[in-house]
C-alpha cells in the first residue's frame, strides 16, 4: 500500500491544503487499494465509487473556485458504520430485515461531516444490529483480520475498524454499546474513542440499547480521533440526552503533560485477561511512569458483575427498540401469514438472525411480568452503585488504565458456538458504556504479530483529559504506526 | 437454570417471533444457561438504591409545543411494500373464524 493510505488526517489534510494532492486522487488511490483487497477482508458492504469519485471532482472544483475553505475533514474518505442513517444510500445494519432499506433522511454525524465536505466512501460491516464481538453476525459475511485473515476483527464495528487499519479510509465511525468501537480497534491495531455517552447525537443510529449506545471515532491516532470528535459533536435537538456543553477543541489539552497526574489501575480488569496482554499492559505502565504520572493500585469491586448487569440491561432494550421492525413500514416482509400477527412474526423470524433472536428473547423474558423486579430492576439499581463506584475512584485519580480486550484476535469461528464465551469479549469495555464515560483504545503492542490495544478511561466529560493521556503516550510510542501487509 | 418449552413458547410469542420448538434445544439451552449468570446479581444487596433512570442525570429535555414536519409523506411511505391510497397495506388483522 503507499504510505500516502496510512497517513494521519492532519497529515493528509497538509497534503491536501499544499496542493500536492487533490481530493480526488486521494481518493482514487483509496478506491483503488479497496477494490485490490476488500474482497477478502470485507470490511465494505456497500461500496459507490462512482459518487465518491464525483463528490471528490465537485470538492475540487470548490476549492480552486475559492468557495470553501479547506477544514481538516475536507476531501477525506471516510467509511460510516452501516448501522448510521445514509439519506438515499442504503442502510442495513448488517441484517437481512433491512437489506434494500433506503433512508429517506441523513444521520446527524452524517449530516456534520457532510457539511464539513467530508467523502463517504461506503458503509462499514458490522455485526447485525451491532450485536456481537467478532463481527460474524453480520447478513452480508464475515469480515477478516486484516494482520491476519484467519482472525476475527472484533465486533461490532469489525467493519469500520479493519478498514482503518487496512488504509480504505482516512478514518471511519463506529458505534459503541459495550465495546463495539474499542475492541475492534484494539484488535486491529487502531484508535477507537468511545466519548461521554450523549457528546454525539444518536439521532439516525439504528438503535440497539438506548441508554448505552454511542457513536465515536476510529482513526490512526488520538489525535484524529480528538478532530473528528469537533465535527461530530453537540447538542442535537433529535436527541434529547445529547448534552449542551461547549468543550472548545477537543484537542485543547493533548500537547499537556501528564507529569504528576495521576493514573488509577483497577486490579479487576486484569483478572481474566491473557498472561501476554498483562505483560503488555505493564510495559505500557512503565511508559506512563517515564512520563511522570503517578501509577494509583486500586479495586473497583463491582466490576465482576458488570458484564451481567449489561446482558440484562443491553437486550430488554433491544428487545423494546427491535419491535419497530414488523415488515410493515419498511424492511423485510415475509409472503406467509394470513393475518398481520402471523406475517409480523414470520418476517421477524425470517429476517433476524440468530443472535439478534437470542437477545430479543432474553430481553423479553428480564422485562416479562414477573421477573422485570429480579432482573431488569436489580440490574438498573447496581447499575448505579456501579456508576457510583466509579464517581468515587475519579474523586482521587484523574483517569483509568486498563487493557481493553482480555486476549488478542482469536480465530475466526472460535467463539461461535458459545454466546457466553462471546460475550466476555468485551469483559474489559463493558462496565465503562454502563457508566456513561468516556474511553479511548489506543495501540499498545503486539503478541503473535497481532495488535494489542489499552484503553484510557475518564470520567464523565473528561473526553479531553482521555485525549492528552492517549497523545502523550503516542508521543512516546510507534505502536499506532505499524500497518499490516494485506 | 431450565426453561420449558411451554415458557419459551410464550415468551416466543411476546416477542412476536416463531421458532421451530423440537429442533431449538440448544437456543432454549444457552437461554437458561444465560438466565442463570443472572442469579448472581441477586447476592448484591441493593435494598433503597435508585434503579439508575438516566446515566448522565438528565432530568427533562423539553422543547416548545411547536409542529415540524421533518419528513414528507411520500419519504415515510418510500420503504413500504405495499401502499394502498397512501396507505400501508398489511393482511388482515383478524382470522376469518
Amino acid at each position: 500500500m503507499s504510505d500516502l493510505l496510512n497517513l494521519t488526517i492532519n497529515q493528509q489534510n497538509k497534503l491536501i491544503k499544499e496542493s500536492k494532492i487533490s481530493c480526488e486522487e486521494l481518493v482514487q488511490e483509496t478506491i483503488n487499494h479497496i477494490k485490490k483487497y476488500d474482497e477478502e477482508i470485507n470490511s465494505i458492504i456497500n461500496f459507490d465509487e462512482r459518487s465518491a469519485i464525483d463528490n471528490a471532482k465537485n470538492i475540487d472544483k470548490k476549492i480552486s473556485d475559492n468557495e470553501i475553505k479547506i477544514g481538516p475533514l475536507t476531501g477525506l474518505p471516510v467509511l460510516l458504520k452501516d448501522n448510521i442513517s445514509t439519506k438515499n444510500i442504503e442502510t442495513t445494519a448488517g441484517s437481512k430485515i433491512l437489506k434494500g432499506y433506503i433512508p429517506p433522511y441523513n444521520s446527524y454525524v452524517t449530516e456534520k461531516i457532510m457539511k464539513k465536505n467530508g467523502i463517504l466512501i461506503g458503509k462499514g460491516n458490522l455485526d447485525e444490529f451491532a450485536m456481537g464481538s467478532s463481527n460474524e453476525n453480520s447478513f452480508f459475511g464475515n469480515v477478516k483480520n486484516p494482520w491476519d485473515k484467519r482472525r476475527v476483527p472484533g465486533g461490532s464495528s469489525g467493519g469500520p475498524a479493519a478498514a482503518v487499519s487496512a488504509g480504505f479510509a482516512s478514518y471511519s465511525l463506529g458505534s459503541d454499546t459495550g465495546g463495539s468501537i474499542r475492541q475492534p480497534a484494539s484488535l486491529c491495531g487502531v484508535s477507537g474513542m468511545k466519548p461521554t455517552y450523549g457528546l454525539v447525537s444518536r439521532y439516525g443510529l439504528i438503535a440497539f440499547a438506548s441508554s448505552l449506545d454511542q457513536i465515536g471515532p476510529i482513526a490512526r491516532s488520538a489525535e484524529d480521533c480528538g478532530q473528528i470528535l469537533n465535527v461530530i459533536s453537540g447538542k442535537d435537538n433529535n436527541d434529547s440526552t445529547s448534552i449542551k456543553k461547549d468543550f472548545g477543541d477537543f484537542n485543547k489539552y493533548i500537547n499537556n503533560s501528564v507529569k504528576n497526574l495521576k493514573i488509577g489501575v483497577p486490579r479487576e480488569y486484569l483478572d481474566n485477561v491473557d498472561s501476554e496482554i498483562k505483560e503488555s499492559f505493564q510495559e505500557s505502565i512503565k511508559k506512563f511512569s517515564g512520563l511522570g504520572a503517578e501509577i494509583v493500585d486500586l479495586s473497583l469491586p463491582l466490576t465482576e458483575y458488570a458484564l451481567d448487569v449489561y446482558y440484562i440491561i443491553a437486550p430488554s432494550e433491544a428487545s423494546s427498540n427491535l419491535s419497530r421492525f414488523d415488515g410493515v413500514k419498511y424492511g423485510y416482509r415475509s409472503s406467509k401469514g394470513n393475518t398481520a400477527q402471523e406475517n409480523m412474526s414470520l418476517s421477524r423470524s425470517e429476517g433476524f438472525g440468530e443472535e439478534v433472536k437470542r437477545r430479543i428473547m432474553i430481553g423479553t423474558y428480564t422485562l416479562s411480568a414477573g421477573y422485570y423486579d429480579a432482573y431488569y430492576k436489580k440490574a438498573q439499581q447496581i447499575r448505579t452503585l456501579i456508576i457510583n463506584e466509579f464517581k468515587e475512584t475519579f474523586k482521587k485519580v484523574d483517569v483509568l488504565l486498563a487493557p481493553t480486550s482480555p486476549t488478542i484476535a482469536f480465530k475466526l469461528g472460535e467463539r461461535t458456538d458459545d454466546p457466553i464465551k462471546m460475550y466476555q469479549s468485551d469483559l474489559c469495555t463493558i462496565p465503562i458504556n454502563i457508566a456513561g464515560l468516556p474511553a479511548i483504545s489506543i495501540p499498545a503492542g503486539f503478541h503473535n504479530k497481532m495488535p494489542i490495544g489499552i484503553q484510557v478511561v475518564g470520567p464523565q466529560m473528561g473526553d479531553q483529559k482521555v485525549l492528552q493521556f492517549a497523545n502523550q503516550f503516542q508521543q512516546i510510542t510507534s505502536w499506532h504506526k505499524h500497518f499490516p501487509k494485506l | 437454570m431450565k426453561i420449558s418449552k411451554e415458557e419459551f413458547e410464550k415468551i416466543a410469542n411476546l416477542s412476536a417471533l416463531k421458532f421451530d420448538i423440537e429442533n431449538n434445544d440448544k437456543l432454549i439451552d444457552d437461554l437458561g444457561r444465560i438466565l442463570s449468570r443472572f442469579q448472581s446479581l441477586q447476592k448484591i444487596d441493593t435494598t433503597n438504591v435508585a434503579p439508575t433512570a438516566h446515566v448522565t442525570n438528565l432530568v427533562n429535555s423539553l422543547r416548545e409545543d411547536k409542529d415540524s414536519q421533518i419528513l414528507n409523506e411520500k419519504d415515510v411511505l418510500s420503504n413500504a411494500k405495499e401502499i394502498n391510497m397512501q396507505q400501508v397495506k398489511i393482511p388482515r388483522v383478524f382470522d376469518n373464524e
